[in-house]
């Protein structure tokens, strides 16, 4: 069966065992025909003329895991950060996972979905917030809504800051041949809210995963988020992360897309701005190489005078990996005073690697400043030879340069432990020793 | 200090200010808030004088002296200082070389020579050390590829190193985080003094927590509704300004 | 700027200041023969519109005959906007001043590699090309 029609079947079962009182029942519906009309998108589709889900669409996938598995926390501890505390929402298979994780109900919440969907005290926010940023046309995401159950649920009050970054991490334990999970987490910050989020997906095995996930964040006026998202799965894994965020005035939402893993990953990430004095950045540091592919569609809409948004996306490319950038802004007719940048520079290591790199800006308003550039290049032959003049070997100047060129991206993530991990994996994924620290 | 007599003002053809009464005392820091479109940013750029802005009635007093037809330029000689709500930029120009511009250009204006180059290093390090501003910062281009709280420091550094009579801060807590927020915070605070007076239009209770308010104001609909003090802003954070409409109509 | 022999580099910096009624055309002819192995350039042409009746064209020509060359060429377009004018202004700066300054910090790239009196004589001509232009 392919996996449209494997979905669809599934649905009337998942449907039929949902709770009586599900708040959202309506809205599934409505997502399902949605998903139901347009099915997986196709080449055809402007938005995914550079990757195909014509693989993932042959994959029998399960779609819901046959029993709960044990994950050893010794197996899994490389994951998480130590260096600092942090409050943890863990997912096995897309099952919470107690034992892993860390909540907490103390002057903020760091929940789970399915329980913001039960209990009462939630249902207000749920009904301020839920599906309102995320887009309701959208094929994949509409699905994820349809089937939403399970996911992070973060809500930090008004002019709280809070104390401990937050790590949300979805494990595949590889009990299923190929598993397909959609979480669905929501975050809100209120007025004057601050928060930190790291955000991973990991399989554990070699088994086939596909994970299709929607994340809404709201910043209330004058709030800030940061939201790092670490892309270093295994081989054997997809992704499709769909990311809305609705900003409203002076706030700041800063969101770091780090992808070094994965077979096919497919960043959405979409930044609406809701009032004035909006800061939106969107930074991200690809490195792939053989026959991964990274696609980042990215798209900020200013709607209001005074904001700004900085778009800065490296990527490096080694043997026949593909990767796609497509950067739109739009400006409305209202939004003077616009600051937009948007850079996207790309290193090609071999010939058989490809990028396709596509800026999009659509300007309604005249007193703007707006910018794009994107290069396409290779490494600098004669920086590697001054190198090895100085004795280092070819293998670390050629990190050394790589690493150099992602730098920027690297300086503004602003939680140091991310840093250091970050460092870490792409020295890894370069094959070297940095015999420096950053 | 600062006396607004009846206020009225329009721009273009719409007006804005209809009626603002207020008068603020040396030493003394006062807080206006009010709903957006209220006519807070209005209010500061007709004391500033910009000539956008039309008088239609009322009148300004700075030390008793009618300013309405001063430019913009003297009345910051005579002591009043705008901190923007949206610094410009002025790609070439570093902030130090601004700053050295406007000091001198005050001190032409009251029959001064420039400030010796040795005197002015000294100054514009021991303000930007009491803002938190490292050398670097002090010769990139003014406000240009600056961060938010970056932009309202600066802000305050050129208030500290002016040292005027009557402050206006628009909105200059607006899109920082908390610590930005103490840093600003802490600034205004030290440059307080008994000889002069500060007004802080904003749209957060949360920095009255920092800078804190002997009077605090309600602007709606281009008036002064209500007055009140510190705990009057905590009121209005609680309830939004939903009450204040309603009271303001009856 | 011609480039025939091997190795060889080129910058341009063209900044332009229309003030008035004013046109400022740029025309920059960047040629790089086919015995030029390995020749750079880099061309930077900035505008600087005062006012709303003045006008700025760039007009950058580009014959590379040789494969191993590296040309950028990068333009840009400003004017002092009144926001500008009226911040100077509540520093104290009067509007003249404020327009000497900025129109400053835009050729400073210029001005800088000026010997010393040079420099100076630049910046009182520049100071009175520009007199009366405001408003």
């Amino acid at each position: 069966m392919e996996l449209k029609e494997k979905l669809l079947a599934s649905f009337a079962v998942f449907e039929n065992n949902l709770d009586l009182e599900d708040p959202i029942l309506d809205l599934r519906n409505d997502s399902i025909k949605v998903f139901e009309n347009k099915g997986f998108p196709t080449k055809k589709d402007e938005a995914w003329k550079y990757t195909s889900l014509a693989k993932i669409q042959n994959t029998d996938y399960s779609l819901f895991p046959k029993e709960e598995d044990c994950v050893n926390y010794q197996e899994v501890k490389k994951y998480f950060l130590h260096e600092i505390e942090t409050y943890k929402l863990v997912f096995i298979d897309g099952v919470y996972s107690s034992f892993l994780s860390e909540t907490t109900h103390m002057g903020i919440d760091v929940c789970l979905m399915s329980a913001a969907f039960k209990k009462p005290q939630y249902k207000h926010l749920i009904d301020k917030y839920f599906n309102k940023a995320a887009s309701k046309e959208d094929s994949l995401s509409a699905l994820n809504t349809s089937f939403s159950k399970e996911g992070a649920f973060i809500y930090i009050p008004k002019n709280t800051v809070a104390d401990k970054p937050i790590e949300i991490i979805n494990f595949s334990s590889g009990v299923e041949a190929a598993l397909m999970i959609q979480p669905r987490n929501m975050i809100i910050a209120d007025q004057g809210a601050e928060m930190q989020i790291i955000e991973r997906h990991q399989s554990l095995t070699k088994n086939e995963t596909l994970t299709n996930v929607v994340s809404e964040l709201f910043a209330e006026q004058n709030a800030k988020i940061d939201l790092y998202k670490i892309q270093n799965d295994s081989l054997s894994a997809s992704l499709i992360d769909n990311t809305y965020i609705d900003q409203k005035r002076d706030s700041v939402v800063s969101v770091h897309t780090f992808s070094f893993g994965g077979k096919l990953t497919r960043n959405n990430l979409n930044f609406f701005q809701n009032g004035e004095n909006i800061n939106s950045i969107l930074k991200g540091v690809t490195i792939i190489g053989d026959k991964q592919h990274v696609d980042h569609h990215t798209l900020v809409h200013h709607r209001e005078p005074n904001c700004e948004s900085h778009q800065d996306y490296k990527g490096i490319y080694d043997q026949s990996s593909t990767g796609v950038f497509n950067g739109k802004i739009i400006v409305d007719k209202l939004a003077q005073k616009t600051n937009a940048f948007q850079q996207n520079n790309n290193i090609l290591m071999e010939d058989k690697a490809t990028i396709n790199s596509k800026p999009q800006l659509e300007i309604f308003a005249d007193d703007v400043k707006c910018s794009h550039g994107c290069t396409i290049g290779q490494l600098d032959e004669d920086a590697l030879f001054y190198l090895q003049s100085r004795g280092i070997p070819k293998k670390e100047g050629r990190a050394l340069l790589m690493y150099a060129f992602a730098n920027n991206v690297l300086e503004s993530v602003a939680l140091p432990v991310v840093k250091k991990r970050i460092n870490k994996i792409i020295a890894k994924k370069l094959g070297v020793e940095l015999g420096f620290s950053i | 200090m600062l006396k607004i007599e009846n206020l009225h003002a329009r721009v273009e053809d719409k007006e804005i200010l209809k009626g603002i009464n207020l008068e603020i005392k040396p030493g003394e820091v006062h807080a206006i808030m009010g709903p957006n479109g209220a006519g807070k940013s209005t209010l500061s750029s007709v004391i500033a004088g910009h000539e956008d802005f039309e008088v239609t009635d009322g009148s300004v007093f700075l030390d008793g002296e009618n300013i309405d037809e001063l430019d913009p330029e003297e009345r910051a000689h005579k002591g009043i200082f705008l901190s923007f709500q949206y610094p410009v930029e002025i790609p070439g120009v570093s902030v130090t070389n601004f700053i050295k511009a406007a000091i001198n250009a005050n001190r032409k204006a009251k029959g001064l020579e420039d400030m010796p180059a040795n005197e002015m290093l000294k100054l514009i390090k021991e303000k930007s050390s009491m803002l938190e501003i490292d050398r670097k910062f002090l010769s990139r281009s003014l406000n240009e590829g600056f961060s938010g709280g970056e932009k309202k420091r600066n802000e305050i550094f050129q208030m500290a190193m002016l040292e005027p009579k009557v402050a206006i801060l628009d909105e200059t807590d607006s899109g920082l985080d908390i610590d930005a927020l103490r840093i600003v915070a802490n600034g205004v605070n030290k440059l307080k003094s008994k000889d002069n007076a500060v007004l802080v239009i904003t749209h957060y209770q949360r920095l009255l927590d920092y800078i804190v308010p002997d009077f605090v104001h309600v602007l709606y609909n281009g008036k002064i509704v209500k007055s009140g003090t510190k705990e009057l802003a905590l009121e209005l954070e609680e309830k939004g300004y939903d009450w204040i409409k309603q009271e303001a109509a009856q | 700027m011609i480039h025939l022999g091997k190795n060889t580099k080129s910058t341009i910096i063209s900044k332009g200041i229309s003030a008035g009624k004013s046109q400022n055309s740029y025309r920059g002819l960047v040629q790089v023969s086919p015995r030029a192995t390995n020749a750079r350039n880099f061309s930077q042409c900035d505008s600087l519109l005062m006012g709303n009746e003045c006008g700025a064209h760039t007009f950058p020509y580009i014959e590379a005959s040789n494969k191993s060359s590296q040309i950028e060429h990068e333009a840009t377009t400003s004017k002092i906007g009144e926001d500008q004018i009226f911040y100077c202004n509540q520093r104290g700066i009067d509007t003249e001043t404020a327009i000497a300054l900025i129109v400053n910090g835009f050729s400073k790239e210029v001005l800088n590699k000026l010997p010393m009196e040079f420099a100076v004589e630049a910046q009182k001509l520049l100071e009175i090309s520009l007199e009366g232009s405001v408003g």
